[in-house]
């Protein structure tokens, strides 16, 4: 019987520079992260990234979707580079307040030898008519390493850090 | 005779007494997503099978992580069911961005042309080595006698100068009534999935299961 079980929740009482998970067990197929954010500074809607195992190099992404309205359309854009890979479009303190952005992220085999490969979908909204911006995106990633995945880091791209009250939660699938 | 006291001294009177008929045991609780089967290729295949006749599921949820050895930097995901190889009863669309287009693509008109419903998503051979596409796709309704529907999200993205890469949401349907018995998913270059492709079937089971 498949289980799709809870390993760890984060949930930020204060703002913090990221949001991770360690010594993630290794009994599990897949892992999916569901993760809510805002950012504590910023312009009105900025990247996220995560790393695995605390590496900082071999990564890919690109995304399909909406980011408006100074970028419209992406089609295929890298949003990093190959120091971290995408992990979600999350508003900022110029955002409308109390508005947070909502991923889901999807990590195949995190323990097989083979690199790995992850899906995002992302979405960050505002409530307000004064402010346009606006992101929906599909992104998928690769991770060029054969290493099992213990550990996860979610940080802003720009170096922001995380504010109050944004959470995170991994699962755990199984496959037998 | 209704029973109307139990006598001073018997041995009822030491037995633990619950206020609820499941007496200190378990509800038991039907599971709703089940792994029905899990294929992790050990050499190179040319198509995988699930045969699920007579399934009480109400929808099915496919994993697919792969690679394909088409001679192509990108090949597609083609899933045939209940042996069904008339290409009319198929129909795919998707929403995608792909690697040698630049722009965001859609295609909402009907692809008639694979015996199957096809995604886009799988890396071929002349992506970048060790890569993999992801896919997540649901089946709904599979026993249904309606037209069978999928939808499906995903796709790959390699580490090379210029990275290839698709990315999108796909959708697709079965002309036929029948209940979904078996899937066959294959490349639809006609190549072979790779070794170590791995491929998982869930099935997800509404209250009552069945489906409608």
């Amino acid at each position: 019987m498949a289980t799709f079980t809870k390993i760890a929740a984060v949930s930020l009482s204060s703002s913090a520079a990221s949001m991770s998970f360690s010594s993630i067990p290794q009994t599990y197929t897949d892992l999916v992260i569901k993760w809510t954010g805002r950012l504590a500074a910023g312009g009105a809607v900025e990247n996220c990234h995560l790393t695995f195992n605390g590496n900082t190099s071999s990564y890919s992404s690109r995304d399909v979707g909406y980011v408006g309205p100074d970028y419209g359309v992406r089609s295929l854009t890298n949003q990093g580079g190959t120091n971290d890979v995408f992990a979600g479009y999350v508003p900022t303190s110029g955002h409308t307040a109390s508005v947070f952005g909502s991923t889901d992220i999807y990590i195949p085999n995190y323990t097989s030898a083979n690199y790995k490969s992850l899906i995002v979908d992302t979405i960050s909204t505002p409530n307000s008519a004064a402010i346009l911006d606006f992101g929906l995106l599909m992104s998928v990633g690769l991770w060029s390493n054969t290493s099992a995945i213990t550990s996860i880091t979610i940080s802003s791209e720009t170096g922001y850090s995380l504010a109050a009250y944004s959470t995170a939660t991994l699962y755990g699938i199984k496959n037998s | 005779m209704a029973i109307t006291k139990i006598k001073s001294g018997s041995s009822f009177t030491s037995l633990i007494k619950y206020d609820s008929f499941l007496a200190g045991n378990s509800p038991y609780i039907p599971s709703t997503f089940d792994l029905i089967q899990t294929t992790t290729l050990s050499t190179s295949a040319a198509s995988v099978s699930f045969s699920v006749g007579g399934s009480s599921y109400t929808d099915f949820y496919l994993l697919v992580n792969a690679r394909t050895d088409t001679g192509s930097t990108k090949d597609q995901l083609l899933i045939q069911m209940n042996g069904d190889t008339t290409t009319s009863n198929y129909s795919s669309g998707y929403n995608a961005g792909d690697g040698t287009n630049s722009s965001f693509s859609s295609l909402i008109t009907r692809t008639t042309s694979t015996a199957g419903v096809k995604f886009a998503g799988l890396p071929g051979a002349n992506a970048s080595s060790g890569s993999r596409g992801f896919l997540e796709i649901d089946l709904f309704n599979i026993n249904s006698n309606y037209y069978k529907t999928v939808i499906g999200r995903g796709g790959f993205t390699d580490i090379s100068g210029t990275p290839n890469a698709t990315n999108g949401a796909y959708n697709g349907s079965w002309r036929s009534t029948s209940a979904v018995t078996s899937l066959l998913l294959k490349p639809a270059s006609g190549g072979n999935f790779v070794s170590t492709s791995t491929f998982s079937l869930y099935g997800i089971r509404h209250y009552g299961g069945g489906g409608f």
